[in-house]
């Protein structure tokens, strides 16, 4: 039996399409074409899933494909195989917006599939009273990371800006602005800690940009970026940085003080050799006294009703498939995993963060966006928060900045309906 | 009975095909009667059966489509220009775009005359032409990659950062960060330069030695000035290659696409941005509102119609590549002394030039070379100064890209077999029997190979949702074949054009039982080209990356696609990528310099025997 498994795994990962693999399957006791899941992963990430999916095929005999997409093509990939009225079985979305614009050709789950994480993941995950997606695993997008001792007492933004003006040998920060979602990370974490309720309102159906929080978020951010010396090689390079080198700039070169992202900082900082004992996590400093609380993650959902899907989906759910994420240090929002299967204090920590009663997350706006506004490479809200880091870091005084920054946001709202 | 020309290798197993014997009754009446005279018609239409259905199903009504949408969607039922108008808010797109059609195109035409003419007067310049000419079979993400690795903004990494940096630390002044979005273009520019300026070289080398060497320098004896020379002798001939290479050159230019993915950075994006890059983000099935996005396609295809089309026919006159012009001992000796005429200091203008054009040529493979031998954290963190180790080649083996890689192969060895089968029927139609209506359909299929595939996406892909073939390996074969069969077809075309007559009728006057007539002769002849026909089209889809983003579905990720996916963490992974990038350069290049005289032959053939007939 093993070398019969052995085959197919072969078959599957070689094959050139589901057709041709038909017939082994079928020669096995595996009915039907395999599922296939359309990811955009790669790594670490992509190695988990394989994993989990391959625990599947062995205990469930159905076969999956999974389809790697390359970088942040998910979207173009769907509408191009939807038009060619192939869509996957399955896809793991990194931004839910998408289950907005998707929503036609989605299949309603079983809500019980939400039972195990909190009110407010299920909702993010929910249209028109109906369930549309499961959460695999989630994002803490609210830290700054320095090595031990290297930036000490952050707990308010005003912090943050004294110790930024302070001059001091190594520029502070390191921004990897080639990546726009960095950028809008940034924004986000600002106006989630002023006005929770208008940033809830800009990924809803009547957003309005040109609201004080936005604009308030946005000038603390211009004031913050244009100071002197806050970049190494300035904010030219900043520009050219991207996220990993941002990681690098900090904790392999040692070029700045300061990097902002989320937790999965850490495996870059692993990649370079750095260990636990030289990497310091902090949460990203309050604003009027709110710590803000950002979150992403990648939730996957059905573009097929058959059988096996459902299968392969509520397999992907239950415990056994979460705890390999957890293992590699991913954070998972369900309570059905336990803090001890967390492998570091740190995780332990931010899962803590994620699922505490009191937490009010709020998941990555950029993410949630769709129509003009949805970010990619040279685009949408990517793109309009790479113009303001120009902008300011260039001389343009902060409050044309903001100004131009909210009519770019406003326009390409009101564009998308 | 004139003697049967000698047939090259054991062609026995070749099926007795009588259909070229009918040649014989057709070339009785000549090249010109045969245009009149046709009993075999309706067998060469049989011929163009598959160029007609591929092309017409998956390039020729795609393209309608989409001139139809650009012009007829949100008019209300007519016909209307604002969906242009709408499109056209991009000009700064559209001046780029025009800038990498044809501006960048004329300078390196002219750069790569001077080099020509400079590496005339050196030793060993055979050398540095080969070494020029090289990097265009190198996929563009593959020279992308090289260059954004040269570029990095940390001199550690970035080997030109590094340079410039000193360089600006010596005598003042920034360091260029040539990613950044003041400076992308031309960074990109430098890039398609390395890939592309060989070729320009190369052609104008080729064109210099088959100058008449005996008139020009009876013309040199009898007082006739060097502007005279140039004028009666060079001009003419220069001129059309110049044409030529703009149409080449031009076409490639579309290419820029690839280098922009892969080499700028998201921020930097906007700045570099061409057509091709507007259409695959905003364009047909992206979201965007159809009428616009099918209008920004017709634009585009307009400007690579203009830039590649234009010259071709501007300039179709009914020449050849002369054969290489030796002269006489005296003619050339004269020549050269009035070459030495400039003296020493030409010649060691001459010789930096070429020294220094070999070095800088070798500069990005040596950097990715280089760059793979360390570790993926050592050169993070310390860039080129790290430690030597082999860890991204061993990492190589187990990282899942072998099989990316042997299933590129077999995608592109099928494809390869397909087009030459079918560009092979087609083009001894059109080259060779000539049937009424061979001239269209021409320039109907150089207006194909013309055709980007961004431009159709959205009805090619519904066209292959119709044949029920959606998101599949044989979508994916399909589209590399149609997109692949324009091409081949016309450079097969100029092989046919250029079989003789006259040989072939030997072939066949010489003992027709024995040597199987003039099918076999037909083969001895053209099998190398279609070799090397299928060796190009064989890299054409190694290369590939947008169709590969497009159409390849699950399981099967070309190897171009799965490069620029692990783009997402260069900087922590760049010894693994550059290893990995080696790998998928050398096998294009390996096949080109195994098959170079083939592809030399078969290029000139196409671009030089489209007229041959008339002239026998």
């Amino acid at each position: 039996m093993t070398a019969v498994r052995a085959h197919r795994r072969t078959v599957l990962r070689a094959a050139a399409g589901a057709a041709a693999t038909l017939p082994m399957l079928a020669g096995c006791g595996v009915t039907g074409r395999p599922v296939e899941v359309t990811v955009s992963w790669s790594g670490t990430e992509l190695d988990t899933f394989r994993r989990i999916v391959s625990d599947f095929q062995h205990t469930d005999r159905i076969g999956v494909a999974i389809d790697v997409v390359p970088g942040n093509e998910v979207d173009a990939t769907l509408t191009a195989r939807l038009r060619a009225g192939n869509p996957p079985d399955l896809a793991v979305f990194t931004e839910p917006g998408l289950i907005t614009k998707y929503r036609p050709h989605l299949v309603p789950l079983d809500p019980d599939l939400a039972a195990d994480v909190t009110a407010y993941w299920r909702h993010l995950a929910v249209r028109h009273g109906r369930l549309y997606g499961c959460w695999l695993k989630a994002a803490h997008k609210s830290l700054l990371w320095h090595r031990p001792g290297r930036a000490p007492g952050l707990s308010r933004w005003a912090d943050l800006v004294e110790l930024a003006a302070r001059p001091s040998g190594t520029p502070l920060l390191s921004v990897g602005a080639a990546d726009g979602w960095v950028l809008t990370d940034w924004f986000e974490n600002l106006l989630a800690a002023l006005d929770k309720h208008e940033y809830e309102r800009l990924a809803g159906a009547d957003p309005h940009w040109h609201s004080e929080p936005v604009a308030t978020a946005l000038r603390m951010l211009g004031r913050l970026w244009r100071l002197p010396g806050l970049f190494p090689g300035g904010p030219g390079r900043a520009l050219l940085t991207t996220f990993d080198a941002s990681v690098v700039d900090v904790f392999g070169t040692d070029r700045a003080r300061l990097v902002f992202e989320g937790d999965f900082v850490a495996p870059v900082i692993a990649s370079i050799g750095g260990t636990p004992s030289r990497r310091e996590a902090v949460r990203f400093p309050s604003v009027g006294g709110t710590r803000p609380l950002v979150v992403g993650g990648d939730v996957i959902v059905a573009l097929s009703d058959r059988p096996d899907t459902r299968r392969l989906l509520r397999h992907l759910v239950g415990r056994r498939a979460r705890l390999p994420w957890v293992r590699q240090g991913f954070l998972v929002p369900s309570t059905r995993i336990r803090r001890d299967d967390y492998p570091t204090a740190l995780s332990r920590r931010l899962a803590d963060e994620l699922t505490a009663p009191d937490a009010d997350p709020r998941f990555d706006l950029s993410d949630r966006l769709a129509g003009q506004l949805a970010g990619d490479d040279g685009k949408g809200s990517w793109l309009i928060m790479q113009q303001f880091f120009r902008d300011v870091t260039t001389g343009v005084p902060v409050d044309t900045a903001v100004r131009r920054t909210c009519d770019a946001f406003q326009t390409a709202a009101e564009a998308q309906t | 009975v004139t003697k049967p020309p000698e047939v090259r290798g054991n062609l026995a197993w070749l099926p007795r095909l009588r259909l070229a014997d009918r040649l014989l009754v057709l070339d009785d009446l000549g090249p010109h009667g045969r245009d009149r005279v046709r009993p075999q018609v309706w067998q060469a239409y049989l011929f163009l059966v598959p160029l007609v259905v591929i092309l017409g199903l998956l390039v020729v009504w795609p393209s309608l489509r989409t001139v139809w949408q650009a012009l007829t969607a949100g008019c209300h039922g007519g016909v209307c220009g604002h969906n242009f108008a709408a499109a056209w808010s991009g000009w700064r797109v559209l001046l780029r775009t025009l800038a990498w059609a044809v501006a960048l195109p004329v300078a390196m035409i002219a750069v790569g005359f001077g080099l020509a003419v400079a590496l005339r007067r050196i030793r060993h310049s055979g050398l540095v032409t080969a070494l020029l000419v090289t990097p265009m079979a190198v996929p563009m993400v593959a020279t992308g990659l090289a260059f954004r690795l040269l570029y990095d903004p940390e001199p550690d990494r970035g080997a030109a950062t590094a340079v410039a940096s000193w360089v600006a630390g010596r005598f003042g002044g920034g360091t260029p960060e040539a990613l950044g979005s003041g400076t992308i273009t031309f960074a990109l520019m430098s890039a398609f330069c390395w890939a592309y300026l060989g070729l320009s070289v190369a052609v104008f080398r080729r064109v210099l030695a088959a100058i008449p060497v005996e008139q020009v320098s009876m013309v040199l004896a009898e007082g006739g000035r060097r502007r005279d020379v140039y004028r009666w002798f060079y001009w003419p001939v220069l001129f059309r290659v110049a044409a030529l290479l703009l149409a080449v050159t031009g076409l490639a230019s579309a290419r820029s696409f690839d280098l922009l993915l892969v080499m700028a950075p998201g921020s930097s994006q906007p700045a570099g941005e061409v057509v091709a890059l507007h259409v695959w983000r905003y364009g047909p099935g992206t979201g965007a509102e159809v009428g616009p996005a099918a209008a920004l396609s017709v634009l585009w295809f307009a400007i690579l119609v203009c830039t590649v089309i234009a010259p071709l026919f501007a300039f179709r006159a009914r020449w050849r590549m002369p054969p290489v012009d030796e002269g006489s001992d005296v003619a050339r000796e004269l020549l050269a002394r009035r070459e030495r005429r400039g003296g020493t200091v030409r010649h060691a203008v001459a010789w930096v030039v070429g020294l220094a054009a070999a070095v800088l040529w070798l500069i990005p493979a040596l950097v990715l070379a280089f760059t793979s031998l360390h570790s993926d954290a050592g050169f993070a963190v310390r860039g080129l100064r790290s430690p030597l180790s082999g860890a991204a080649w061993a990492g190589l083996l187990d990282s899942g890209y072998l099989p990316t890689a042997v299933g590129t192969l077999l995608l592109a060895v099928g494809v390869a077999v397909v087009v030459v089968a079918f560009s092979g029927l087609a083009a001894y139609a059109l080259g060779w029997l000539r049937p009424p209506g061979h001239g269209v359909i021409m320039v109907v299929v150089m207006i194909c190979a013309t055709v980007p595939v961004q431009a159709i996406t959205d009805p090619l892909v519904s066209m292959l949702a119709h044949a029920g073939l959606p998101g599949s390996w044989p979508a994916l074969l399909l589209v590399h074949v149609a997109f692949g069969i324009p091409i081949t077809t016309v450079l097969l075309y100029g092989t046919f054009g250029t079989l003789s007559p006259e040989q072939l009728r030997a072939a066949a006057a010489g003992d027709p039982q024995v040597s199987g007539g003039p099918v076999r002769a037909v083969f001895a002849r053209i099998w190398p080209n279609l070799f090397a026909a299928g060796a190009l089209e064989f890299v054409q889809v190694w290369n590939d990356l947008v169709i590969g983003l497009l159409f390849a579905p699950a399981q099967l990720q070309p190897a171009g696609p799965a490069l620029l996916g692990t783009l997402r963490y260069f900087t922590t992974n760049t010894a693994g990528v550059s290893a990995a990038t080696l790998v998928y350069a050398l096998v294009p290049l390996a096949v080109v310099l195994l098959l170079h005289r083939q592809i030399v032959r078969l290029l000139l053939g196409g671009l030089t025997g489209t007229w041959k007939a008339e002239e026998t």
